[in-house]
């Protein structure tokens, strides 16, 4: 039972935009949520993260709400302002051969059963160093 | 979407989260007050949140804040809280329950374009979970 069949009907097919769309918000979502969860840790606010990185609040609010893109290099900024070290990993969910069945998929506009697909995860950020010793 | 084919329970690695009556539908009602455009990344993200809350991983206050307070059994000293699931404007009311170990039961949803918690959603909390706290409704 996925908890999609919460929100959508079991027999519900997903168009590739939608899933494509559906494992971005995913990994924006636990990304950020990582991040506060580290901020919260260490007490410190958005405030200060933006002035450690040099940007405004706002920025800050963004990124870590989702409503702006961040890119690696921002990422790697932020962690490296709270002392963090990110851990990426990037594996194939499925076999080959599903793999490849989503590759030959190539009509957009024609929903799709829903598959597993090759998966980005960011598997963990964690503090290197205390917040009070980081650059 | 077709209600009446939708899960009301997920079960996670650590937690199971359970739908009470009702709340999907007012999912579908607070969603109503959402741009057209924006309501399946709305329903995205409380899905994220679930299946993050699910499997036990850590939550912030920011996304999941505590709302108010549960009501209080005989003898009980300590007031207990109830959270949201926070995707701003949409509010998923949530408490952990005592009755089933290692269960969120979510109340109901609301589209939440004011500041502090209305009455009417801590009652609706109330009412809930005394009916699956202590009458052992649902389950």
């Amino acid at each position: 039972m996925s908890v999609n069949d919460m929100f959508y009907p079991k027999d519900k097919e997903f168009t590739k935009a939608e899933k494509r769309a559906f494992a971005r918000e995913k990994l924006v979502y636990n990304v950020t949520e990582d991040i506060l969860v580290l901020l919260e840790d260490m007490g410190v606010n958005k405030k200060d993260l933006a002035n450690k990185l040099g940007k405004s609040p706002s920025f800050v609010t963004q990124i870590l709400s989702g409503a702006r893109n961040m890119t690696l290099g921002t990422l790697s900024d932020v962690c490296f302002a709270i002392g963090a070290k990110p851990s990426i990993a990037i594996s194939r969910e499925s076999t080959l051969a599903k793999i490849d069945a989503i590759w030959t998929e190539i009509d957009d506009t024609k929903p799709l059963r829903p598959k597993k697909a090759t998966e980005l995860i960011v598997k963990s950020i964690r503090p290197i160093t205390p917040y009070k010793n980081a650059a | 979407m077709i209600k009446t084919e939708l899960e009301t329970e997920h079960k996670g690695s650590k937690f199971t989260i359970i739908h009470c009556k009702g709340a999907l539908d007012s999912f579908h009602n607070a969603m109503k007050s959402v741009d057209a455009k924006r309501r399946k990344s709305f329903a995205n993200s409380i899905i994220h949140q679930i299946k993050r809350l699910a499997n036990g991983e850590r939550m912030t206050k920011e996304n999941f804040p505590q709302e108010g307070n549960l009501p209080k059994r005989p003898g009980q000293h300590n007031t207990k809280k109830f959270n949201a699931l926070k995707k701003i404007p949409i509010r998923g009311y949530c408490w952990l329950s005592e009755k089933h170990s290692n269960t969120y039961y979510i109340s109901h949803y609301v589209h939440k374009d004011y500041k502090r918690l209305k009455e009417r959603d801590s009652t609706r909390v109330e009412n809930n979970w005394k009916r699956i706290e202590e009458n052992g409704d649902e389950r």
